[in-house]
């Protein structure tokens, strides 16, 4: 019988294979914060208020190669675009849960709580606790992120740059992305991604990140619209 | 003025969390949107990623003997694929990278 204190613990148990990718990630954030001229209380605290893995990385990239702030804020909201599908596709699942509720999952809904919770709403093991569940999960990863920024914080001067650990930034990505990739226009939006990235890099303040997104989502849109993949669904 | 950018970030990003969990928003919103919208956590995590494996101090690297990063993550893509587990992606590109690291 599921209770509200077991249905919190499956979610913080079922979250913990992705404190591998999230627990390097960040200690390199805490790292690069550090190294990008971010005082530690700003690196930590950045954690809390802004608890998005990707968005936090480029805040700390385009801020130290000197990219004006309006710029910065614009493009870690874009990287967080992503979080309005996620809401979007979560909210059938959230929909009845009292606004108190729904405010407070909204701040645990990352990719790594997103891919996990939407494995759990889709199985066969609902109870009436789900957003327990959510919770639970948001809590675990929440902690793991903070401790592992505080770790990489502290670290930021010891860790021996041959563990790579910024790869299992990259391989985290890998790790979503890959298994999303199901469509003709899925590889096409990424591929014109790829490569917008890699050529579009002289572009000045960064935007080379903006651009790339965005033509790869127009490419995927058009190639979707063409080859009407959404009514085959 | 850090404080107001990352407050301003924070904001923003918790918006995007709540936009669809809010009943009135998601009601304002169209429909249409959902389309494009699915592309956006595929092409901006690529764009996170391409660079970071292809480009070696800012110059494209394809050398396979060189760019051990592209060979790790080329791994990790099959692995993800075939797994779809992040553990099990994670962990063996990065034993991947080490391995070939300490190979060459």
């Amino acid at each position: 019988m599921a209770t509200k204190s077991s249905e919190l613990f499956r979610g913080a148990k079922d979250i913990l294979p992705h404190h591998l990718g999230v627990f390097p990630f960040g200690l390199v954030f805490g790292v690069l914060a550090i190294a990008s001229g971010l005082s530690p209380l700003e690196a930590i605290l950045m954690s809390s208020i802004v608890f998005g893995g990707a968005s936090q990385i480029v805040f700390v990239q385009l801020w130290s190669a000197g990219v004006p702030p309006f710029i910065v804020g614009t493009s870690v909201s874009i990287v967080n675009l992503r979080h309005v599908l996620y809401s979007a596709s979560l909210s059938q699942y959230i929909k009845n849960l009292p606004l108190i509720w729904r405010l407070v999952l909204a701040y645990f809904l990352t990719d790594q709580t997103y891919a996990n919770g939407l494995n759990h709403y889709r199985s066969n093991q609902l109870s009436k606790y789900d957003h327990y569940y959510f919770l639970g999960s948001g809590l675990a990863l929440w902690s793991g992120w903070q401790i592992a920024t505080i770790f990489g914080v502290l670290g930021a001067t010891i860790i021996p740059s041959e563990w790579s650990l910024t790869f299992a930034i990259s391989l985290t990505f890998i790790a979503i992305v890959a298994p999303m990739i199901k469509r003709f226009s899925d590889v096409a939006a990424c591929i014109t991604t790829g490569i917008l990235a890699i050529v579009l890099q002289p572009l000045p303040w960064k935007l080379w990140l903006i651009a790339a997104g965005f033509g790869g989502i127009l490419i995927g849109w058009f190639i979707n619209y063409l080859m009407k993949e959404d009514k085959n669904k | 003025m850090i404080w107001l950018i990352m407050i301003y970030a924070g904001f923003l990003t918790y918006l995007t969390r709540f936009s669809m969990f809010s009943k009135s928003f998601a009601r304002w919103l169209p429909g249409w949107i959902e389309t494009p919208l699915y592309y956006v956590p595929i092409t901006m995590l690529t764009a996170i990623i391409v660079p970071e494996v292809l480009l070696i101090e800012g110059s494209l690297n394809f050398s396979l003997s060189e760019n051990l990063r592209l060979v790790a993550a080329s791994f990790a893509i099959v692995v993800a694929i075939v797994t779809r587990s992040v553990f099990i992606t994670i962990l063996s590109g990065l034993i991947c990278l080490w391995i070939l690291q300490w190979l060459f």
